[in-house]
């Protein structure tokens, strides 16, 4: 029995021993990871720091991605956006939300960054959804392409850090985090001291420059920002023309850019998020010059065999290609691959769009025109006196209004507004009664003071496709100089 | 995935929390969880070629066990080996070399007039195949010597076979030493999981600061070896030289911290070769997981050394020769191997190197170092012509467009200020040995944080990393 109850002790207290030795074990492996947290912590919060004081932001002054959601959730504490559109470079230099928006009575944002893909602008209209829901989304389809998130080289990669830099949702931004990126770059994505640690070696001025902001932050830039990019002022010029007459030559051939099964799964997201969201979705092909652009329509087929939905609004500017107004003044002068539009150019599509959404979605906008702290905010601006008439601001004249000329055209009104600095002459003539006008004069002779003395000046004013908003065309004058005072209009004629 | 990923960040601490809290309690779980880890490892790669793992782990442990079984029976055993190295190298054989020999013999060829028409076959190469096999000979040879007897556990056999630390560029690990450490029960331990810790930290430091900030340079003027004529490709072939040893080194330390972590113990992979006074010596010192393994088992059941002086030169010829040919299949490893094995048989000799002391020692060890950096000209050449190319364009011409080869002025001088430092380091621990480590792990915990910040800080803030940079592992593509 004693033998017994010895073994049984003997067994008991080993046992009481191998609990002792388990527990230290596990109290010595939760003492290495309280320190290996400990010390995570230490260092995050060193980065966090350096990131928190910008030392390594990059040069923001003229990271317009960054202005643009700036400038958007500013511009959401004021005004609801009504018009949302994402895509990336060729959207924000081709289109005018300025003009947009006057041409709409609505507000029409544009947050597209460069060089991204539909999968950036998908996460774009999500957070921009989050913050204003709008009435009418609009997708350009330049960044459905053959890309893999996963596989962007340099270049793109950039500029999606900054895309998703200049975002603001952390929600968000933590949920797109690895569907943007593989994970290698999630601190970078993330990180400005990681993305940019390089610095300390290769640009110490950005660093200086950057705690020199600390001390005294840049001034935000004043006036209306809608995320307009001017870029492009020139057009193709005739030596680059005759480029495209190389045999073979294809600048580029949407063949080598099929969209990737990532675009196609995106634009399904996008499809979803709007109808879950009930916004109205538009697709929106800026053109390239026509002979710049090669087996468009295969490219279009596939997109379409995606949507799998006739009902789809798609306004497609590349094909059909209306030559006679995308000429080759709307375009970049390149015969790279990448062609954006022109300032004008951009002008031409944006009344294009605006007419579209005008003749298909009628009623899904509201007409801001009415709202005073719309009118406040948005007058003057680019477009706004071709759609509506001046207000008495000291500068403007209405100087005719509702007259028939002999040609049995009615002319709605005839003003002179500020333009750019100078003014310019703008006639509006009732598309319902006339004609088409395009290409055509209007010549008005007007008895003007010009340096205190009285002279009949003649003014030139031509209808352009850029001022074509569906309520009637617009004539529009150069620049005039500004000390020019028209008194009166002494005679109207279409030439 | 690479130890110096996001990817291993994350892997690690929930293999490391899994496998000491859950999967200790049993070894044969606790080494099918280390099983499972490490295919999972391996998959970030290329998942397809865990089969081609499993298959290698199979067959060697198959074969290890008939092995055992004929233990009386001479030819039968000897037609197993026969049977397993036939397998192991037919795997390495068609993955690695079947495109250079069927080049080489359609060049051959070509010589004599014939013309043969070759398309080469588009055949990717495992990460990792050459040291997972060589490490799995190591079981089936050592049987077949009588050294080891083979396990009944097949869980351990594939978990030493793929053991992930060590899985993709070794160290190359024997049987004998390596795998009863799967049969052991392992008690954790603070001071070798700080020790680990520490290493890895370190392997990083050397890697992502130093050797990744040298590839930038040394990527620039081999890209285009004309317009690097002059000082920049001395520059490049010294860097190199550093690039290569503090690449593999950090692999190694990384390596080693890691199974540390776990309770393993992997073999030392280098012990400061740069301070080799001798060939001889260079060689006990540079990846001795392969240079002991070559030994073994090619040079000693050659006749070594004992079979006298012109054949131990055509050993030590063979081994070089094969070690090169091991490294890649291309003539140029093949003339890198031969020429440091020229080095050796005539240099140490010529010189007596082995017996150089005092201020002799060191331009002893400068000796060494720059006729291996010589004969990296071949290692890191793409081709033979480019080889050529650097010698035909070398020289100190040119200083002006040192600073154009994606490194400018500051960070040039702080690469070179890195390799120094390390190299002081070098020296200290080659004098103090042990002493120095043991000194920092009793030193006050502000010193060893203070440290470990500095380490971490500086590879975030100073490290040579990004979207631009390559930072895979250069033993990788062996």
């Amino acid at each position: 029995m004693d033998s017994i109850n010895k073994s049984q002790n003997k067994y008991n207290k080993q046992s009481r021993q191998k609990v002792i030795v388990k527990q230290q074990t596990i109290k010595t492996i939760y003492n290495l990871l309280l320190n290996a947290v400990g010390f995570t912590i230490i260092i995050t919060a060193v980065v966090l720091f350096t990131d928190s004081k910008g030392y390594f932001n990059p040069d923001y002054s003229n990271d317009h991605t960054r202005r643009k959601w700036n400038a958007y959730y500013k511009f959401t504490k004021v005004q609801p956006v009504d018009v949302i559109l994402v895509g990336n470079s060729h959207l924000y230099t081709g289109i005018n939300p300025k003009n947009l928006s006057n041409a709409l009575g609505a507000n029409c944002f544009i947050l597209a960054s460069p060089g991204t893909t539909l999968t950036d602008a998908y996460f774009c209209l999500k957070e921009a959804i989050t913050v204003c829901k709008p009435k009418i989304a609009v997708v350009e389809t330049f960044s459905m392409n053959g890309y893999d998130s996963y596989k962007l080289k340099d270049g793109s990669l950039s500029d999606q850090f900054k895309s998703f830099s200049a975002r603001k949702n952390i929600g968000q931004k933590l949920a797109a985090t690895p569907l943007l990126f593989k994970s290698d770059n999630y601190l970078p994505a993330w990180s400005n001291t990681i993305r940019n640690h390089n610095f300390i070696f290769n640009d110490t001025v950005q660093i200086n420059k950057n705690i020199k902001l600390i001390k005294k932050p840049e001034p935000e830039k004043p006036g209306l920002y809608l995320g307009r990019y001017i870029r492009f002022t020139s057009g193709i010029e005739d030596s680059t023309l005759l480029k495209y007459n190389r045999p073979g030559f294809k600048a580029y051939d949407y063949r080598k850019h099929a969209p990737s099964d990532e675009a196609k799964e995106y634009l399904q997201k996008t499809i979803k998020l709007c109808k879950d969201n009930n916004i109205k979705l538009v697709f929106l092909t800026l053109p390239m010059y026509y002979r710049h652009a090669y087996n468009y329509d295969a490219y279009k087929k596939d997109l379409l065999s995606t949507i799998n939905d006739s009902q789809q609004k798609w306004l497609d500017l590349q094909l059909p290609y209306d030559t006679a107004a995308f000429t080759p003044a709307c375009f970049e002068n390149t015969v790279g691959e990448n062609q954006h539009m022109t300032y004008y150019g951009s002008l031409v599509a944006t009344y294009k769009l605006a007419n579209y959404i005008e003749a298909n979605l009628a009623g899904t906008l509201p007409d801001r025109y009415q709202n005073i702290s719309w009118k406040r905010l948005f007058y003057a601006s680019d477009g706004y006196f071709e759609n509506y008439p001046p207000e008495k601001d000291g500068v403007s004249q209405v100087l005719l209004k509702n007259v028939e000329i002999p040609t049995c055209i009615h002319i709605n009104e005839i003003s002179f507004v500020p333009y750019d600095g100078a003014k310019k002459l703008i006639v509006k003539i009732d598309k319902k009664n006339s004609s088409l006008l395009y290409g055509k004069y209007v010549r008005v002779l007007a008895l003007s003071v010009v340096n205190g003395q009285k002279v009949m000046v003649e003014i030139l004013t031509k209808c352009l496709f850029a001022y074509d908003p569906w309520k009637h065309y617009v004539f529009s004058s150069e620049r005039l100089n500004p000390a020019l005072d028209i008194q009166s209009i002494a005679n109207i004629s279409l030439l | 995935m690479l130890f110096n990923s996001i990817d291993f960040a994350i892997f690690m601490p929930i293999v490391y929390i899994l496998y000491w809290l859950v999967f200790n309690r049993n070894i044969t779980l606790r080494n099918a969880f280390l099983l499972l880890a490490s295919y999972v490892f391996y998959s970030f790669w290329d998942w397809r070629f865990v089969s081609l793992l499993l298959f290698s782990s199979l067959t060697d442990f198959i074969l290890g066990s008939q092995l055992f079984k004929v233990d009386d029976q001479p030819r039968k055993r000897k037609l197993l080996l026969y049977t397993s190295l036939a397998i192991n190298f037919g795997i390495l054989g068609f993955f690695k070399y079947y495109n250079f020999f069927v080049e080489s013999f359609v060049s051959a060829f070509t010589l004599f007039g014939e013309h043969l028409n070759y398309e080469p076959l588009k055949i990717i190469l495992p990460v990792g195949v050459s040291f997972y096999t060589f490490q799995s000979l190591t079981y089936i040879i050592g049987i077949y010597q009588r050294k080891i007897k083979p396990t009944n556990k097949i869980v351990d056999f594939m978990a030493y076979v793929s053991f992930f630390p060590q899985l993709v560029a070794g160290p190359i690990e024997r049987a004998q030493h390596f795998l009863p450490q799967f049969h052991e029960k392992k008690i954790f331990n603070y001071q070798e999981a700080r020790s680990g810790l520490l290493l890895i930290a370190f392997g990083l430091f050397k890697k992502i600061l130093i050797a990744d900030r040298l590839a930038v340079f040394i990527d620039g003027t081999y890209a285009n070896i004309p317009g690097a004529s002059g000082i920049s490709l001395i520059f490049a072939t010294l860097f190199f030289a550093f690039q290569l040893y503090f690449d593999f080194s950090a692999y190694s330390d990384i390596a080693i911290g890691t199974a540390r972590l776990l309770g393993f113990e992997l073999l030392i992979n280098f012990r400061r070769p740069y301070l080799s006074k001798s060939f001889s010596e260079f060689w006990t010192r540079w990846h001795i997981s392969l240079s002991s393994w070559f030994r073994d088992y090619v040079y000693f059941p050659l006749g070594g050394n004992r079979k006298g002086a012109i054949r131990t030169a055509i050993n030590v010829m063979i081994v070089f020769v094969l070690s090169g040919l091991w490294h890649g299949a291309s003539w140029n490893f093949v003339i890198w191997g031969a020429l440091n094995g020229l080095f050796l048989i005539v240099f140490d000799k010529l010189f007596k190197l082995e017996k150089s002391t005092g201020y002799k020692r060191i331009f002893a060890s400068l000796f060494v170092v720059l006729s291996w950096a010589f004969s990296l000209i071949f290692f890191r050449a793409h081709t033979f012509t480019d080889a050529l190319s650097v010698f035909q364009h070398i020289g100190f011409a040119n200083s002006e467009r040192l600073y154009n080869f994606g490194l400018n002025s500051v960070e040039f001088k702080f690469a070179i200020y890195l390799i120094l430092g390390i190299i002081i380091y070098e020296f200290i621990t080659e004098k103090a040995g042990d002493k120095s480590q043991k000194r920092f792990y009793t030193s006050k915990s502000i010193v060893r944080w203070s440290l470990y910040l500095v380490l971490i800080l500086s590879i975030i803030y100073l490290g040579s990393y990004g979207s631009a940079n390559d930072n895979t592992f250069i033993y990788f593509q062996f």
